[in-house]
């Protein structure tokens, strides 16, 4: 593509970022970038920098160095918050609200359109339609885990930022998990995951952390599956040996 | 990379959030129907609160003259300690559960947030103290429902929260939270707790207006002051 209409417009730029904590360091100059319906994988072991740098991209930590811009602008702005969607580690809900009320309360505070009819599309689309009235603390951890996907997907963000979304999804679920999360296909994603089939299964292009560096980034460094299993097991299970 | 361009933020996403009061009267709306489902707060809190006053007046004796000196101070203490511990268990339990980030990856005001927060407790603390009054005056004997009391009481109760919800905050996110909170709220709250049982005393004693009316300025104008600037500052606070 030569001209600068054409190409896709970018979402998300990071230049040289870094996270510290005191002397430990998370995240290593890290720089990438991700355009309008890239889907994103980041692998890497326990303590590669993969939550650190999903959780730059939320606005939730601010760099030790280097910059991050959602859409051109820092991500901690509320007008970035609206466009995208997040599921954690932790699933955000108030145990004891309903699914339901959960979902209502989120879908408002994003000022979500048609708001009934998007909350019932959603628990339909996680398979809770069955659980919409009951509290979520009687939900087990899988159902939970629907119910954080159908949270994040709710106002229909322009990005999604997963931090390991197959967490407590049985095989089944685990299965349906593209069509949990990206209903439209056309979704702009970074997911980080352990799991390398999940990931390749979910991904458009791949990155490898390691130390909380950039060891390998599919885009760049060529993007064949096996060239990808290959980094995979020279990074994260060989610990780079 | 050759070509790229920036995407911009959607117009039409930032013009259909909440307004900063909408996103106050939701978020005020969750803590109501969490709290009206759990009861996680108002009632040990309550009981927390007469077992103080009732402990204090057995350990002091209060009969006769002394009653109408101590009784404000007591009175004040229940309720500031009370308000301690809402405030401590409100954020902690957010926190803990991890629905607390949930709010700060949502495109919310976080002086939204800050309010909605201090709001919550002020209710809270109110109805504790419409079922304290009525034991306060029988334990002491004392006129409890005297007016002035009902513009104190909101007044003094405000300062507790206004800076205990950033505290609270601040103090979630240590490992010793409910030994932090206390330590880093009271010395603040020195002036508030004078002012309020000053005020408080001033009006069971029968003053004038003009008696107390300094003492109500002191608590206005700390109100005033640690609301807006907690407001301010709360998000500095949330950074991690």
């Amino acid at each position: 593509m030569t001209s600068a209409q054409a190409s896709p417009a970018t979402i998300v730029e990071a230049k040289g970022l870094t996270k510290a904590y005191g002397r430990t360091y998370a995240l290593q100059d890290v720089s990438f970038s991700v355009t309008q319906g890239e889907r994103v994988v980041l692998l890497g072991a326990n303590g590669a920098g993969k939550t650190t740098l999903l959780r730059l991209l939320a606005g939730l930590l601010r760099p030790t160095e280097g910059s991050v811009l959602l859409w051109g602008t820092p991500p901690w702005h509320a007008r970035c918050r609206a466009q995208v969607g997040v599921t954690s580690h932790a699933s955000y809900h108030y145990e004891e609200l309903t699914a339901w009320e959960n979902l209502r309360l989120f879908g408002r505070l994003y000022g979500a359109s048609n708001l009934e009819t998007a909350i019932e599309r959603a628990l339909e689309r996680v398979g809770l339609a069955a659980q919409a009235r009951e509290p979520v603390r009687t939900l087990s951890r899988g159902m939970q885990q629907r119910l954080a996907i159908a949270r994040a997907t709710l106002h229909r963000p322009a990005l999604l930022l997963l931090d390991e979304p197959e967490t407590g999804l049985d095989a089944a679920a685990q299965g349906d998990l593209a069509t949990f999360l990206f209903p439209n296909g056309e979704e702009t994603a970074v997911i980080a995951t352990h799991s390398l089939s999940l990931g390749l299964t979910l991904g458009r292009r791949w990155v490898i952390l390691s130390g909380g560096r950039v060891q390998y980034d599919s885009q760049t460094d060529g993007e064949d599956q096996a060239r990808v299993e290959k980094n995979y097991q020279m990074y994260v299970v060989h610990g780079g040996r | 990379m050759a070509g790229a361009r920036t995407g911009t933020v959607s117009a039409e996403a930032e013009r259909s959030l909440p307004s900063f009061a909408f996103q106050v009267w939701i978020l005020l709306g969750k803590e109501a129907a969490i709290e009206l489902r759990s009861k996680e707060l108002l009632l040990p809190v309550v009981v927390f609160a007469i077992v103080a006053l009732v402990s204090f007046h057995f350990a002091f004796d209060l009969r006769g003259d002394v009653s109408p000196l101590v009784a404000p101070g007591i009175l004040w203490i229940a309720i500031f300690f009370s308000g301690m511990l809402a405030l401590g268990r409100s954020l902690g339990r957010e926190t803990e559960r991890g629905s607390w980030e949930g709010m700060l990856v949502a495109p919310l005001d976080r002086g939204a947030l800050y309010l909605s927060k201090a709001l919550a407790t002020f209710l809270l603390l109110t109805v504790l103290e419409a079922v304290l009054l009525p034991v306060g005056a029988l334990f002491f004997r004392l006129p409890f429902l005297v007016p002035g009391l009902f513009l104190v009481l909101p007044l003094g109760t405000l300062g507790v929260t206004s800076v205990g919800t950033l505290f609270a905050l601040m103090a979630a996110n240590t490992r010793a939270r409910e030994a932090m909170l206390p330590i880093l709220l009271l010395p603040l709250l020195v002036p508030v707790m004078v002012a309020s049982v000053k005020a408080t005393g001033g009006f069971i004693d029968g003053l004038s207006w003009g008696e107390v009316q300094p003492w109500i300025g002191v608590l206005v104008a700390f109100d005033l002051i640690f609301l807006t600037l907690s407001t301010l500052l709360f998000d500095t606070v949330t950074e991690e």
